[in-house]
């Protein structure tokens, strides 16, 4: 009875901890992919503090920002980006209404909401806008990370031109870590 | 020059087209192997950088990196925690390979283990989750000279390095995040189908990398490039059997292939279009030469139908003289019968009468053989007369090979002429033996000395009363050919004319004399020759054969 019991909480730890880990290995993944992206991105104007601002707005525990701001010190030439975390649309308005976001990062469970409001926002400022899956590119955002399985993929929206930065040719075929 | 290659061209063609192929995918072979090898070792232009040089470069900067943090720390310890960070944010700013930098430091005076600084993901160092991650690798660097590695998970690879001093020991680490590597060397190669694989080995011959951009699928003809510098070995191993498309421009020896390759193809083409120019050239000689042959066959029915109508022609001639001696002869002897019939009657009616006496019968008697003789001879100048026809138009119709006696044959000939042309006063000097006997086609030699004789009398005696013609003939020295030489004191012609005597087929000029030259030359397989002076003579010799069977002897041809 002991032992039936011990491997019934095996396998539950199993079917419970698997998609959390799955999860945190997907994120460390997107926060590598965000780190490269970034780091092939060519800022044109400066930034009044000599900084760029990462505002990211993740609703999920899993999020890339999470471990992207582990790495601490990274950089989208010719500047280092400093890392905002917000878990409303609202937090986020209005700490760019008062420090200024330069580049905004939509996770996976936040670019499938309603930010049509504030994507249109910020395109009309030429800033940088990171999110999730086709859709995000249709909605005129500057770059989607799309997760297929095992593999991630980065697909750079071309149509949309911005003076404030270029971005690199980079690998658009999905990649496997 | 392609008529003296007796190799069929469309062999060489597809030869050639065969080889073009095989040289084609040859060539991409060599091409792949060799902008491959170039990419590789960095080669190319305008490839700023090979892959090698790109890989060794990342791993280095990680290890440069400690390095350099390990220099700092001992240049000087009383250094802050912000003086740090602009540290690490300048070596990140100026070092395009440092995406990003994980470094710790702590010190291990005295055995007492004590974070002084960190910054990135190896601040996580600090939690007691990682001590014994941590303390192992400080045991491990400590019994090392030089930066030890770890390779603690897929995506992570710690360094460290112990330093020793007279009054502090340090204890300094990095955690090398190798997907950001890995995404950085992504970028590098080439995005196609690309299989090479990456292995890193420390000094220690401990694997720390081993990557596979792909599967290899065979060792063979695998291009390796080994790296060893002072932190690591790195091996390079790429097969360059896969799908590989640079996107660099080809390098010259590609260019030489593509070359050589459009070049064959060129002459190929150029071979296609000769073969085809001759093909056409064949066609157009082969169309040539059968209207050639079939105009050839309408020439030979020509000159035959020519021959048959010049016979008929001569036959034509001859019939009205033949006949002209006929008819005289016949009522020559038809007068001598009436007459003898007369007398006959006369006698009767006077043995009747009882009126005959001895003398008259003995005078009838003697009147009547007379009649009768010359009853007779007249019929058999028409016999002969028509007879010599009746010959005449058989030898000339069938042409038959036959035993000749040429000089009865001849006066035969030139007796009709003799008698047609009484009124021009030509007189006929024959002068042939009369044991020259040939074997020969009785028409064609007829139809020879009809022209000769008809020339003469034609043209050599036109506008003059009178003329001789005349005929020899003889066996020469050699026994089998016969010399004829048939000879008119006619106008002649001059050197131009005698020139072109048998240059022609024209119908109106010496057509005839042309027609007897071939009669000679096909028929009689003689030859034939024409002197003449102008005003003078005219004189056709003639060589023909005893027997036509075994032709002129061979000194005769040689002449």
């Amino acid at each position: 009875m002991k032992k039936e019991l011990l491997i019934s909480l095996f396998f539950g730890l199993v079917v419970f901890l698997t998609p959390q880990l799955h999860a945190e290995e997907q994120a460390q993944n997107k926060a590598r992919m965000l780190v490269w992206v970034l780091s092939n991105i060519e800022w044109q104007s400066v930034p009044t503090n000599n900084k760029l601002n990462m505002c990211s707005f993740a609703a999920s525990p899993y999020s890339a920002n999470q471990y992207l701001a582990n790495y601490q010190f990274v950089m989208s030439p010719p500047y280092f980006v400093d890392f905002y975390s917000f878990d409303n649309q609202q937090a986020l308005i209005n700490f760019d209404i008062e420090h200024s976001c330069q580049i905004y990062y939509f996770d996976q469970t936040t670019s499938g909401l309603h930010i049509d409001k504030i994507l249109s926002r910020v395109n009309e400022r030429g800033l940088l806008t990171i999110g999730h899956g086709e859709k995000f590119l249709t909605q005129n955002g500057s770059l989607a990370l799309i997760s297929n399985g095992q593999t991630l993929q980065l697909k750079i929206n071309n149509r949309q031109t911005s003076q404030q930065f270029t971005i690199s040719p980079l690998h658009s075929m999905p990649i496997k870590f | 020059m392609l008529n003296k290659i007796k190799v069929p061209i469309w062999i060489i063609i597809t030869l050639l087209i065969v080889s073009v192929a095989l040289s084609s995918v040859v060539a991409q072979q060599a091409i792949k192997h060799y902008s491959f090898a170039a990419w590789l070792h960095g080669d190319v232009s305008p490839a700023s950088k090979s892959f090698t040089q790109i890989s060794n470069r990342q791993l280095t900067t990680q290890y440069e990196l400690l390095q350099q943090f390990t220099a700092l720390v001992t240049m000087s310890s009383q250094i802050s925690a912000d003086e740090y960070n602009q540290w690490v944010k300048y070596q990140i700013a100026n070092n395009a390979e440092l995406l990003a930098a994980s470094l710790a430091l702590y010190s291990t005076k005295n055995a007492r283990l004590q974070h002084i600084y960190s910054v990135g993901t190896a601040s996580k160092y600090q939690q007691d989750s990682y001590q014994s991650e941590l303390l192992a690798a400080i045991r491990k660097s400590q019994n090392t000279t030089g930066i030890i590695s770890k390779r603690l998970s897929s995506d992570t690879l710690l360094l460290a390095k112990s330093v020793k001093l007279a009054n502090e020991q340090w204890f300094l680490l990095s955690e090398v995040d190798l997907s950001l590597i890995k995404l950085a060397l992504i970028q590098a190669h080439p995005q196609t189908k690309l299989n090479f694989s990456l292995q890193l080995t420390d000094k220690q011959q401990t694997p720390i990398v081993n990557w596979e951009f792909g599967k290899l699928h065979t060792q063979k003809n695998q291009i390796s490039q080994r790296v060893e510098n002072e932190f690591f070995i790195l091996d390079i191993i790429a097969e360059p059997r896969a799908t590989f498309a640079p996107k660099w421009h080809a390098p010259e020896i590609s260019k030489f292939i593509a070359s050589v390759i459009v070049g064959t193809l060129l002459v190929c083409l150029l071979l296609v279009l000769l073969w085809y120019q001759q093909r056409k050239s064949l066609q157009l000689a082969q169309t040539l030469e059968q209207q050639n042959a079939l105009l050839g066959n309408q020439l030979s029915a020509a000159k035959e139908s020519i021959k048959r109508n010049s016979r008929f022609a001569i036959i034509n001639d001859m019939a009205p003289i033949a006949a002209a001696e006929i008819t005289p002869a016949v009522s020559q002897a038809i007068k001598a019968v009436s007459s003898l019939e007369e007398r006959t009657i006369n006698l009767k009616n006077k043995l009747t009468d009882g009126k005959v006496t001895k003398s008259l019968v003995g005078s009838y008697l003697d009147n009547a053989t007379q009649l009768t003789r010359a009853s007779s001879s007249q019929l058999l100048i028409a016999a002969e007369a028509t007879y010599t026809l009746e010959q005449f138009a058989s030898d000339l119709k069938q042409d038959t090979l036959r035993d000749i006696n040429l000089q009865l044959h001849t006066a035969a000939i030139s007796g009709i002429y003799k008698k047609s042309n009484q009124h021009k006063k030509v007189k006929f000097i024959e002068s042939i033996p009369g044991d020259l006997d040939l074997t020969a086609y009785s028409g064609s030699l007829t139809h020879v000395i009809c022209i000769v004789l008809n020339n003469s009398i034609e043209h050599g005696f036109a506008g003059r009363p009178d003329g001789i013609v005349m005929i020899e003939a003889f066996k020469n020295k050699d026994k089998q050919s016969i010399q004829m030489r048939i000879e008119d004191n006619g106008a002649g012609m001059d050197e131009a004319m005698l020139a072109n005597v048998f240059a022609t087929e024209s119908i109106d000029t010496h057509s005839g004399l042309h027609l007897a030259k071939q009669l000679v030359d096909d028929k009689l397989l003689g030859k034939m020759e024409v002197n003449s002076k102008l005003g003078r003579f005219t004189r056709v010799n003639l060589t023909l054969p005893i027997d036509v069977n075994k032709g002129l002897p061979k000194e005769q041809t040689k002449r």
